[in-house]
C-alpha cells in the first residue's frame, strides 16, 4: 500500500515546463542582480523562490493530488501548500525584478516596455494590490470554494478543480504581497507607496486567521459530512468520512493559524521594539530596469561545448552527406528491385514519410539541415573533381528562381497526378534523376548553380528557413571590417568559399543559404557562427543581402514564396476527403477519361491563378488604402514574404501528420529486408497531434500578421496609413489560416502505410 | 511579469485530476468502487477506474487482474484495466475512446491474483454527446486573435509614447 501511495505522482509535462521556465528566468535575472547588489539579492532569496516553485510542484503533482478525491485531509494539505506555503516562499524571493531581468533584452524592452509604462495598468495594479482588495480576495476565495456546492463541483470536474486551485493560489499571492512587501510596492509614506503602514498588517493577519478559524471549526465540529463526494468515496485510510473531515478541519485550524499568527507576532515585535522594517524595494532602482547592462550574446550553436565542436569538425558535413547518400542508394536499389508495394519498400517510406517530416521539423527547430546533409550536392562535388572544374558560367537568362519555381510546381503536381508517393519505382528514378542533374550542373558550372537556380527542394527550404530560429552569420561586423582576405567567399588553400556567393558581412537571412559551412570553415578569424535569431527577422524589412539583392524587389523570389505558401494548401487539400470528392464530381460531370485534367486544374488554380488574383487584389487595395508608392506590384512583392510563416506552418502541420502517424512504417520494411518477423505497424494518431497542428498554424498566423504590419509600416508614411494598408493582407493571412484549419479537420488519406 | 508567469503556471493547473463515484458494491471477497471521469462522460476519451478493497478490512487489493468490457447495441469495447494507467496507484484505470452518445453497459471482470473465482461488477454509464470538431478546439482557434489584440494594444501604446515624446 505504501508503494501505491508513494508512486501516485502525476508528472504533467506542461507543469514541469512552466515551472522550469519560471525557475530559469528567475535564476538568469537573479545572477545579474546578485552581481550588482549581492546584499539585496541574496542566496536566501534564490532558495526561497525555488523552494516556492518546488512546493507548488509538490502540491500539484504529488500523491496529495491523487488522493485529494478520496481523503479530505490530503486535499486540505494540498490547499494549505497552495495558499500559505508556495506563495509566501515565492514572494520572499522578490520575484518581479529578477523575472524581468531574466527575460531576453529584446522581449523585455520591446515587448513588455510599453505595457510597464502604461498608466492604466499601473493604476489597476495599485488598486489590485491595495490591502483591502488583497484581504478580500483570499477571504472570498476561501469562503466561496468551501461552500459544499462549489467544493463538490470542483471534485467532480478537472476544469473546476483547476479553477479552484488557481483561485486559491492567485488570491494568496495577492494576500501575501502587502505582508511581505513585494517590489514594486514602495514603503508607506513614499509617493505612490503602500496604502497602509506596516503595523496595519497585524490586524490584517489576525482578521484572516479569524476567518480561517471559523471555517475550520465548522469542519471540525460538524456532526455530518459536509461534502457529498467524501461521503460517497470509499474509505482508504481506515477512518470514517466524518473523522477524515475533522482531521482536515484540524489541519486547516492549527497549521493554518500558525501561518497567519507567526508573521503577525513578528510584526508586533517589530512595532513594539520600534525596528523599522528593512526596505523591501531592491537597491537597484527602477531605472536599472530600463538601463540594462550590455546585451548578452545570442546563442551560437557552434560555441556550445560538445555540439559546437561536432558541428565544426572539418568532415562533419561530409559525414552527414555520405550517410544520406547511402540511404539514397538504398532507396534507389530497393525502389528498382524490391517489391513495388510502396509501404513495403524503402523508396515508398523513407522519402515520403521520414525525410519530408524530419526536414520540415529541422527547419522549425534549427534551419536548413536538409541542404546541409544533401547527398545530391555531395554527388555534384564528386563530379566537379572528376571533371576538373570546367568553370562554365550559368546562363544569365536562367539566373533566377523561375526555373526552380516551374520544377517545384512540376514536382508537386506530378506527385499527385502520378501518385509518386505510391510508386517505389518512380521514386527511385526521381532520385537517380536528381543525382544526375546535380552532377551535371554542379560538375560543369561554377559555384553551386544547381542548388541556387535549379533544385526545387532547395528553394522550398530557402523560403521556409526564412522563419527558422538560426542563421549562419558573422559574429562580429568589426572583425569582418578588419578582414582583408575575405576567405568566406573567396576561399583559401584549405577550404573553398561560399558557393552560393553569400558574403558573410553582408548576408541577410537564410535565403539561398544551404548551411554548407564552407564560409564557416574558410573564415580565418573564426567569426562565423550558427546564431539564434528571431524567426522572420530577416524579412521584417527590405535589406540588401549579399548574393540575393533586395528580396522585396525580386519578382522571382516573390513568386517562389507564393508557390510555396499556396502549394502547402493545395498539396494538403488534394488528399482530404471533401476535395477528393469534389474532384471526382467534376470528373464524372464532364465525363472525363482521366483525373489528369481535374488535378492539373486544381494545381494551376491553387498554385498559380489564386495567388496571382489574390496578390493583385490585395496589392491594389493596400496601395490604394495606404497610399503607397509603386502600385500593386510593389505591394505584391513585399507583402508576399509576410505569408511565409503561414506556409511553413502548414507544411510542418501536414508533414508532421504523416511522420507521426507513420513513424513505425520502417518496421515492416526492415523486417522484410533483414528477415525479421513479427513487426506490426502502429496506425495510431497521437491525441495531441491536432492541438499541436492548430498551435503551429496559430503561431504562423500571429507571426504572419506581425510581418504584414512591419511591411505596412515600412511602405507608408504614417501609422494610420499603415493600419489601412495592413487590412487586405491581414485578411488574406487570416483566410489562408482558416483554409489550413479547415483542411486539417478533414479526414486525410493515410499515405505510405500498410493499412 | 509575475502575474504573467503565474497565469502560465495556472494553465497547467486546469488539468488536475477529477472523477466521481459511479458505483460502490460488495461482491465476492471484494468491496468495489467504480469511478468515472469526466462528469458527465462525453463522447471521446472517458476514464474509468476501479478501487478494489477486501470486504471486511477495506485493505486495498493491488495485485488483481481487471478487464473491462463496454457494450452498446452491437458496439463492443474491451480493454485491460491496470494500475499503471492510474494517477492514484491504488486504483486500476483505463482510458476508453467512446464513439457514440448512449447508455453504455460496463462489465468489470476481476480475477484475484491467487487464482480464485473471478467476480464481475456491472452497471450503466451515460455518455453525452461530445463537443464536435472545431468546438473542441475553440480556445486554440481564438488564441491567435487574442495575441493579435494584445499586439495591437502594444503598438498603440508604443505609438502614443512616441507621439508624446514628440
Amino acid at each position: 500500500m505504501a508503494e501505491a501511495i508513494l508512486t501516485s505522482w502525476r508528472i504533467d509535462l506542461r507543469l514541469v515546463i512552466l515551472l522550469a521556465l519560471a525557475a530559469l528566468l528567475y535564476v538568469r535575472g537573479w545572477r545579474r542582480l546578485h552581481s550588482e547588489a549581492p546584499h539585496r539579492y541574496t542566496v536566501e532569496r534564490l532558495l526561497s523562490y525555488l523552494g516556492g516553485l518546488a512546493v507548488l510542484f509538490l502540491a500539484l503533482a504529488s500523491p496529495l493530488d491523487a488522493f485529494g478525491n478520496l481523503l479530505l485531509m490530503a486535499h486540505m494539505v494540498q490547499h494549505l501548500l497552495l495558499i500559505a506555503v508556495a506563495p509566501a516562499l515565492i514572494l520572499l524571493g522578490q520575484p518581479v525584478l529578477p523575472l524581468l531581468r531574466g527575460l531576453p533584452p529584446g522581449v523585455f524592452k520591446e515587448g513588455l516596455g510599453p505595457f510597464l509604462g502604461w498608466h492604466w495598468l499601473q493604476r489597476m495594479a495599485r488598486r489590485l494590490t491595495h490591502p483591502i482588495i488583497c484581504w478580500l480576495a483570499l477571504t472570498a476565495a476561501l469562503l466561496f470554494w468551501h461552500s459544499p456546492r462549489w467544493y463538490d463541483l470542483a471534485l467532480s470536474s478537472p476544469g473546476w478543480h483547476g479553477l479552484e486551485h488557481a483561485c486559491f493560489f492567485y488570491s494568496a499571492m495577492l494576500f501575501w504581497s502587502p505582508v511581505i512587501g513585494v517590489w514594486p510596492i514602495r514603503a508607506y509614506g513614499e509617493p505612490g507607496g503602500a496604502a497602509w503602514p506596516r503595523w496595519m498588517m497585524i490586524p490584517y493577519l489576525v482578521l484572516a486567521d479569524i476567518v480561517n478559524t471559523a471555517l475550520s471549526s465548522w469542519l471540525v465540529f460538524s456532526t455530518h459530512v459536509v461534502y457529498k463526494t467524501y461521503e460517497m468515496a470509499p474509505r482508504v485510510a481506515g477512518m470514517s468520512a466524518l473523522d477524515d473531515q475533522s482531521t482536515a478541519g484540524a489541519i486547516m485550524w492549527v497549521p493554518g493559524s500558525i501561518v497567519y499568527l507567526i508573521p503577525a507576532f513578528l510584526l508586533t515585535m517589530q512595532a513594539v521594539n520600534g525596528v523599522k522594517k528593512r526596505r523591501s524595494a531592491p537597491l537597484v532602482q527602477i531605472r536599472s530596469v530600463g538601463q540594462r547592462p550590455a546585451r548578452s550574446r545570442p546563442l551560437d550553436l557552434f560555441q556550445l561545448p560538445v555540439l559546437g565542436r561536432i558541428l565544426r569538425l572539418r568532415y562533419f558535413r561530409r559525414a552527414l552527406q555520405i550517410a544520406l547518400a547511402v540511404l539514397a542508394v538504398a532507396v534507389v536499389l530497393d525502389g528498382l528491385r524490391g517489391p513495388q508495394m510502396a509501404p513495403m519498400n524503402l523508396a515508398g517510406i523513407l522519402p515520403w514519410t521520414y525525410w519530408r517530416g524530419c526536414a520540415v521539423m529541422a527547419i522549425l527547430l534549427v534551419g536548413n539541415l536538409f541542404c546541409m546533409a544533401c547527398p545530391f550536392s555531395f554527388a555534384g562535388d564528386i563530379a566537379r573533381r572528376i571533371l576538373r572544374q570546367p568553370d562554365w558560367h550559368w546562363p544569365k537568362a536562367l539566373r533566377s528562381k523561375w526555373l526552380a519555381i516551374a520544377l517545384l510546381f512540376l514536382y508537386l503536381w506530378a506527385n499527385e497526378v502520378f501518385s509518386l508517393w505510391n510508386s517505389a519505382y518512380a521514386t527511385a528514378w526521381i532520385v537517380v534523376g536528381y543525382f544526375a542533374a546535380a552532377m551535371a550542373i554542379n560538375g560543369f558550372y561554377q559555384g553551386a548553380s544547381f542548388c541556387k537556380y535549379v533544385c526545387p527542394i532547395g528553394q522550398f527550404h530557402f523560403v521556409n528557413t526564412l522563419v527558422s530560429p538560426f542563421e549562419i552569420k558573422a559574429r562580429s561586423q568589426a572583425v569582418c571590417g578588419s578582414c582583408k582576405t575575405e576567405d568566406c567567399i573567396a576561399g583559401n588553400e584549405q577550404h573553398r568559399g561560399c558557393q552560393l556567393y553569400l558574403f558573410q558581412p553582408m548576408k541577410a537571412g537564410n535565403f539561398d543559404c544551404t548551411f554548407c559551412l564552407d564560409g564557416v570553415q574558410a573564415c580565418p578569424h573564426d567569426n562565423v557562427g550558427m546564431i539564434a535569431v528571431a524567426p522572420g527577422s530577416s524579412i521584417r524589412g527590405d535589406r540588401r543581402g549579399s548574393g540575393i539583392g533586395r528580396l522585396w524587389e525580386r519578382w522571382d523570389a516573390a513568386a517562389l514564396v507564393w508557390a510555396v505558401v499556396f502549394g502547402s494548401l493545395v498539396s494538403a487539400a488534394s488528399m482530404v476527403d471533401p476535395v477528393m470528392g469534389w474532384m471526382h464530381l467534376v470528373y464524372a460531370h464532364f465525363g472525363l477519361h482521366s483525373m489528369l485534367p481535374v488535378t492539373t486544374s486544381l494545381y494551376l488554380g491553387g498554385m498559380v491563378l489564386a495567388p496571382l488574383v489574390l496578390a493583385w487584389l490585395c496589392g491594389c487595395l493596400s496601395s490604394w488604402l495606404g497610399r503607397t508608392e509603386g502600385g500593386w506590384q510593389t505591394a505584391a512583392r513585399s507583402f508576399a514574404f509576410a505569408m511565409v510563416p503561414l506556409g511553413t506552418a502548414m507544411w510542418v502541420a501536414h508533414f508532421a501528420f504523416h511522420l507521426l502517424t507513420g513513424w513505425t512504417a520502417i518496421l515492416p520494411v526492415a523486417g522484410r529486408i533483414f528477415g525479421w518477423a513479427g513487426f506490426t505497424v502502429s496506425l495510431g494518431i497521437p491525441s495531441w497531434l491536432q492541438t499541436a497542428q492548430i498551435l503551429i498554424l496559430d503561431v504562423g498566423l500571429v507571426l504572419g500578421v506581425y510581418l504584414v504590419w512591419k511591411a505596412a509600416q515600412s511602405q507608408t508614411i504614417s501609422t494610420g496609413l499603415a493600419v489601412r494598408a495592413l487590412i487586405p493582407w491581414a485578411s488574406l493571412a487570416i483566410g489562408i489560416w482558416a483554409v489550413a484549419i479547415w483542411i486539417l479537420f478533414q479526414p486525410m488519406q493515410m499515405r505510405g502505410m500498410v493499412m | 511579469m509575475r502575474f504573467c508567469v503565474l497565469w502560465l503556471v495556472s494553465a497547467a493547473l486546469l488539468f488536475a485530476d477529477g472523477g466521481m463515484v459511479l458505483q460502490h458494491t460488495e461482491t465476492g471477497p471484494f468491496a468495489v468502487t467504480v469511478f468515472e471521469s469526466p462528469v458527465p462522460a462525453r463522447v471521446g476519451m472517458v476514464d474509468l477506474s476501479i478501487l478494489l478493497q477486501t470486504s471486511g478490512t477495506l485493505e486495498p487489493v493491488l495485485d488483481a487482474r481487471v478487464d473491462l468490457e463496454l457494450t452498446h447495441g452491437d458496439s463492443r469495447l474491451r480493454t485491460r484495466v491496470t494500475r499503471q494507467q492510474a494517477q492514484n496507484r491504488m486504483l486500476y484505470a483505463a482510458s476508453v475512446q467512446i464513439g457514440a452518445a448512449a447508455v453504455w453497459h460496463y462489465n468489470f471482470r476481476v480475477t484475484p491474483a491467487s487464482g480464485g473465482t473471478p467476480v464481475t461488477v456491472e452497471g450503466d454509464i451515460t455518455v453525452s454527446p461530445g463537443e464536435a470538431g472545431l468546438d473542441a478546439y475553440r480556445i486554440y482557434l481564438v488564441l491567435p486573435f487574442l495575441c493579435l489584440a494584445v499586439f495591437a494594444l502594444h503598438q498603440r501604446l508604443k505609438w502614443r509614447t512616441a507621439r508624446k515624446a514628440g
